[in-house]
């Protein structure tokens, strides 16, 4: 049954500014033999950007899988806005779903669907909206994005950066409490990738909520991020403002931050020291 | 050599646990596409493209079948009932030999190779590029969204498919026969006319519904468990044919056996073919 959007909207009461609205309690995740989260611990605050840093393999997308309830967790509990993903039904699920906008690394745009029915999608499957109406959405969320006149292509005829920010525009289509971004400017050239770092912060002033980024890029950590913390070996191993993180003397996330292979040799070293 | 026996009776083991939970995860499967179906039924807005990816674009190849299937058919038999004086049977033999089994079992392997192939890539696509997760966070069940339309458009449409090569090949089999060789046109069509039945026909269109069913079913399944990558993807695509063909030809068998003991036990005769 589709609702109106006065219904969608008293399903989805407004967190205060700084209310943990996603939190990660006790977490193990293995695939076969490798353990990618070994006890993590994390919250996330309503009004915030996160930045969640690691080497490729750690399982920044894995983490914000298990977020919007695409994986489950070996142990531990993923608690979003106060309910515990693993004891809701499939379609408590899906209400708090509309809750969240997800940016994928790939886009992941539907290819057999124009811009329009990309953008309105959610709009199209769960709100009575009037086709007029949900057109007129579509086209103030690609304004929002930097585009225009695009909303009868189809994504092949799209470039990378346009395919970003349509698919940004899908996410932020109902106004979502929680967005997750997984590898924003991965695959981009700097000057693309630096346009949706200024959209990311731009969709932060504007929505006001609660941003989750995974990523490698340090770029683009430090102009988006209020909040870094980094993943590594399965556990969290900084939490810090970006100031935080700039000194910080921990040679695996200065070797991190520079792109330097040989400091993370002298922690690795000194990691076997310790042992 | 005792170690490798050891090691035989494991791969035995593991290859059976594979099968097992192989067969556990499909029948899962089946299970919460049927609860959706019952749930929500489908909309014509997702069922619609699909009709006419599944029915109106495999015309051109059904017909390519069906016309084939009869002319072959044509060519094998008329010289030998000829040889025999039994030329006027040809259409017959023909006839029988496209609706019960020819028509629906061709029909179908074409169509695991023609839309099951095309369902598994075009999923197993959208698995690697995360579109199905996507649908996922839009809160849009991807069961509901492509699976129950998809297995719809090809649960009805494939028998209509199987009708129509089963039209085209008996047409195939009359222009070999009457215009190529001369064969008699009234002969083609008399003895067609006698010997087969209603029943003939409806046995052939409804093994077409099951095989219609397990396109779908094992199709979409290899789609939404497809590998990562190009080679997942082209894996899953093949694999995809080779089981549902396999699995026609197994539903055909077990559908012959049912056939002929429900028209004995209807009609209270011995099948044909099978009398003294």
């Amino acid at each position: 049954m589709r609702a109106t959007v006065e219904e969608l909207s008293a399903k989805r009461p407004v967190p205060k500014a700084g209310e943990d609205v996603v939190c990660l309690e006790g977490l193990y995740k293995s695939f076969g033999p490798l353990k990618v989260f070994d006890g993590i611990d994390l919250k996330f605050r309503y009004d915030q950007t996160t930045v969640v840093l690691g080497r490729s393999g750690t399982g920044k997308s894995v983490l914000l899988k298990h977020i919007i309830g695409l994986m489950k967790p070996d142990a531990g509990r993923v608690v979003v806005f106060g309910r515990d993903l693993q004891e809701l039904d499939q379609a408590e699920l899906e209400n708090l779903r509309l809750r969240f906008g997800m940016l994928f690394q790939s886009s992941a745009l539907f290819d057999s669907m124009d811009v329009n029915a990309n953008v309105g999608f959610l709009l199209y499957e769960h709100t009575n909206l009037s086709e007029a109406e949900i057109r007129k959405i579509v086209r103030e969320k690609l304004d929002m994005v930097g585009l225009k006149d695009v909303e009868n292509r189809m994504p092949e005829e799209l470039s990378g950066g346009m395919k970003k920010r349509v698919a940004l525009a899908r996410a932020i289509a109902m106004d979502p409490q929680i967005i997750l971004y997984d590898e924003p400017t991965t695959g981009l050239d700097p000057v693309t990738a630096d346009s949706i770092n200024d959209l990311i912060v731009k969709m932060h002033k504007q929505l006001r909520n609660t941003s989750i980024v995974v990523t490698h890029d340090i770029v683009s950590t430090f102009k988006i991020a209020h909040r870094i913390v980094m993943l590594h070996e399965g556990k969290i191993i900084l939490d810090e403002t970006p100031e935080g993180v700039r000194n910080s003397t921990d040679p695996r996330v200065q070797s991190f931050i520079r792109g330097d292979a040989s400091l993370e040799a002298v922690a690795a070293k000194k990691t076997g020291e310790e042992k | 050599m005792r170690q490798r026996s050891m090691s035989m009776i494991a791969s035995v083991g593991a290859m059976t646990e594979d099968t097992v939970a192989e067969f556990g995860a499909m029948s899962l499967f089946t299970a919460r596409m049927f609860s959706w179906i019952f749930r929500s039924f489908t909309r014509w807005r997702l069922l619609a493209p699909q009709l006419y990816e599944i029915g109106v674009r495999s015309l051109p190849v059904i017909f390519a079948t069906g016309a084939f299937i009869g002319m072959v058919m044509a060519v094998q038999v008329y010289f030998q009932l000829a040889d025999l004086g039994y030329k006027q049977f040809a259409g017959l033999l023909i006839n029988i030999s496209v609706v019960k089994e020819l028509g629906p079992v061709l029909a179908g392997v074409m169509l695991a190779g023609r839309v099951g192939g095309s369902l598994s890539a075009e999923l197993g696509t959208m698995k690697v590029t995360e579109q199905i997760d996507a649908l996922t966070t839009l809160a849009a069940n991807p069961i509901r969204y492509l699976v129950v339309p998809r297995f719809l458009a090809c649960l009805f449409l494939i028998p209509f498919l199987t009708v129509y090569c089963d039209c085209i090949g008996v047409l195939g089999g009359y222009a070999v026969v009457v215009w190529i060789y001369g064969g008699s046109a009234h002969d083609y069509w008399f003895y067609s006319q006698r010997s087969i039945e209603t029943f003939d026909v409806l046995a052939g269109v409804s093994k077409s519904f099951l095989f219609g069913a397990v396109i779908a079913l094992v199709s979409c399944y290899k789609g939404f468990n497809c590998k990562p990558g190009a080679e997942g993807v082209g894996r899953a695509a093949t694999e995809s044919f080779v089981l549902s063909f396999i699995s026609i030809l197994i539903i055909n068998f077990f559908m012959a056996v049912f056939f002929k003991a429900f028209y004995g036990a209807i009609w209270g005769l011995v099948p044909r073919g099978m009398g003294s």
